[in-house]
């Protein structure tokens, strides 16, 4: 074995310290970005959120409830903030759509979880980086976009997405034993977010950003606006 | 080498966790006894002397217990299992965008029609999804949505053999086995968590946890193989409460089976593993309980012309769907299969020919063209069998009657897309004679 289980513990002991100290990461497109200049119209896209309570065992059961009052105080939380940035924001309301453009937007709405999954994955895990994006960052939705310019005249679409869960009872009292009488580390929750901004004249991710970390919370309306905010740093639109 | 205490430990978590083994054939007749489900139970159990007694709630939920759903019921927001039903909206407005969705209006309606006959008052919580999709499955997700592979509709023979698994799917929906899963999984999981924590408590080996954990993954699997046999009882019961011949059930084993046999694709059946009991089992109890519940029936159906109605004038997709999976063997037994049951021989020995023409070995072509010959004066057979032929016939440099099968295929559908490269075909064919 190349490196002793001691050395490998430690080894992802720094890793998660490391990763802590920087628990969000942003990608530009083009570093010379700023939409502050053409303050052009901006589509927001319903968030996507899912809670779950962590069991003791580690699966993970999907609360309704959170769910629906996350998607709640994240709307509202995501309204404050762009406001607070000065920008020009379209809400998608389905009545801007027929059938044919709305099948449009389900594309797009695919096409862009996708290839988010994709750039968090190759863009954030080391181990799975692609050698033809090093130092590069390309990324694509394709055409479908266009039909959404047509009809509600926004240049960008910000799409963002949550998955958040939160230690049950019985997680929790594995946590404090595991940790009292053991001295062993067990997870709790976690949250994992992402945001993207896409181009919908050419479909092309011009931002992205990713959120990975055992904190945050979307069950109340102050925890879901520190995670919005976290989320949109790095937002290349106009600052406050 | 595990030290002797260990072990012994091991040994009664096998015992405690394998106490937990399978239902076995009681539980298919769970569905039967079910008076909760509506009128069967007051009609048949009670007269009948050969019913073995009815199975107790403990008995088929041996470690979830949950009541049937009921009709047009949603589950709590604050519940677990509305959670599972989150999922399952999501999931459902997004194979309603579905490209493979089939949205051939009298299809799916013929199919709704059936999954409301079967569901009774549970018809407007059932919504119904036709895909296109090869494979001979049917699913059911939690929230009431059902997906209805096309690789089913092509395989049954007939209405009573398609609703043995669709009233098997509305079972699922109505035992609420999605979310006795999750609970279940929840549960294995937690208590190994905690067995691990005692065990690494007391100093104890890992590969202990191991054992543990491998022993709840096959109590998971022997669980979800119970959920199936209880699905495939209420499939049965609502055959028999709506007139179907209710061996129709294990008549759509039997036809997989040989499929499966004739395929080469007979797996050994794995405990550790397999999500579903094994195809035989199925056969063989289904079957069983069938012939008892048939001479208890006044008149019965299988509803043969109605299905083949609909499913004749669309099959001929679904089979090329089957033969672009390209595994020749696995198109061959299909196709056998559905020439046993003789319906249409023109078309099925057309596709055994182009399922060999894909192969496109000299050998495989010669056998192509066997099959298409077989086609040739029977039910169905396709026009565009003189084009296939005739390709093959000029790969094989059989140039005259390559030209005589193309020319004919000409006169028969003129207005081909291909027809100006399938002219300048047979002139190079020509030239190609004229020249040697």
């Amino acid at each position: 074995m190349p490196c002793p289980r001691m050395s490998r513990f430690v080894l992802a002991m720094l890793g998660c310290i490391l990763l802590a100290a920087c628990e969000t990461q942003h990608f530009l497109a083009d570093p010379n970005l700023d939409l502050s200049r053409t303050n052009p119209a901006i589509l927001v896209f319903p968030i996507d959120a899912t809670l779950a309570e962590l069991t003791a065992g580690g699966s993970l059961e999907i609360n309704a409830l959170w769910t629906q009052q996350a998607e709640g105080f994240a709307d509202e939380a995501l309204r404050k903030h762009l406001l607070g940035l000065g920008g020009k924001f379209v809400e998608i309301k389905s009545a801007h759509f027929d059938e044919a453009s709305l099948a449009k937007v389900s594309h797009l709405v695919l096409m862009h979880s996708t290839v988010s999954a994709a750039i968090s994955r190759h863009k954030y895990e080391w181990s799975e980086a692609l050698p033809t994006h090093e130092g590069r960052f390309d990324w694509w939705l394709g055409q479908s976009g266009q039909a959404i310019i047509e009809r509600t005249g926004a240049r960008y679409g910000l799409f963002i997405s949550v998955r958040d869960s939160y230690a049950g009872p019985g997680r929790v009292m594995l946590i404090v034993s595991a940790s009292l009488l053991l001295g062993v580390y067990v997870p709790g929750g976690r949250q994992e977010g992402q945001a993207s901004l896409v181009d919908l004249s050419d479909g092309r991710v011009v931002w992205f950003n990713r959120l990975s970390r055992e904190a945050g919370d979307l069950r109340t309306s102050a925890g879901a606006e520190e995670t919005v905010k976290t989320l949109l740093t790095g937002f290349p639109a106009r600052k406050p | 080498m595990l030290p002797l205490s260990s072990r012994l430990g091991a040994l009664v978590i096998v015992a405690l966790l394998a106490a937990g083994c399978e239902g076995g054939q009681p539980l298919y007749e769970a569905g039967l006894k079910d008076e909760a489900f509506g009128k069967f139970a007051g009609r048949a159990s009670a007269s009948d002397e050969a019913a073995r007694p009815a199975l107790s709630a403990e008995e088929v939920d041996r470690f979830i217990r949950l009541e049937n759903i009921r009709p047009e019921e949603r589950p709590p927001i604050e519940s677990d299992e509305a959670g599972v039903w989150l999922i399952a909206d999501r999931a459902e407005a997004s194979v309603r965008r579905e490209a493979d969705r089939i949205r051939d209006a009298e299809l799916n309606s013929y199919v709704h029609g059936n999954v409301c006959k079967l569901a009774g008052a549970y018809c407007s919580s059932v919504r119904s999804y036709v895909v296109r999709v090869p494979t001979f499955n049917a699913s059911m997700s939690p929230n009431g949505m059902m997906m209805v592979h096309t690789g089913l509709l092509l395989r049954a023979g007939n209405e009573a053999e398609m609703n043995a698994v669709l009233g098997h799917e509305i079972g699922h929906f109505l035992r609420r086995h999605s979310v006795q899963r999750q609970r279940m999984i929840a549960q294995t999981k937690s208590t190994l968590a905690w067995l691990s924590f005692a065990v690494a408590l007391v100093g104890g080996s890992l590969n202990l946890m191991d054992l543990s954990s491998t022993i709840g993954i096959a109590n998971v699997m022997a669980y979800e193989r119970d959920h199936e046999r209880e699905a495939d009882g209420y499939g049965l019961r609502m055959l028999f409460d709506q007139g179907y011949d209710p061996r129709a059930a294990s008549q759509i084993w039997s036809r997989l089976i040989r499929e499966k046999e004739k395929a080469g694709e007979q797996r050994r059946f794995n405990p550790m593993l397999a999500t579903h009991p094994a195809p035989q089992e199925r056969m063989a109890v289904l079957g069983e309980i069938g012939n008892a519940l048939a001479p208890r029936m006044s008149a019965m159906e299988l509803g043969r012309r109605k299905h083949l109605s609909m499913i004749l004038p669309r099959r001929h997709m679904w089979i090329e769907d089957e033969i672009r999976l390209n595994d020749l063997k696995h198109a061959d037994a299909l196709l056998d299969v559905l020439i046993e049951d003789g319906v249409n021989l023109g078309e099925l020995y057309y596709y055994k020919g182009e399922a060999y023409r894909k192969q496109g070995s000299k050998e495989k072509l010669e056998k192509a063209l066997e099959f298409y010959d077989q086609a040739i004066g029977r039910n169905g057979t396709p026009d565009r069998l003189h084009k296939a032929k005739g390709l093959v016939l000029a790969r094989l440099e059989r140039n005259a009657e390559a030209i005589e099968a193309l020319e004919k295929y000409l006169a028969l559908v003129p207005e081909d897309p291909d027809a100006a490269l399938l002219r300048s075909q047979i002139e190079s064919i020509r030239k190609k004679v004229g020249n040697s």
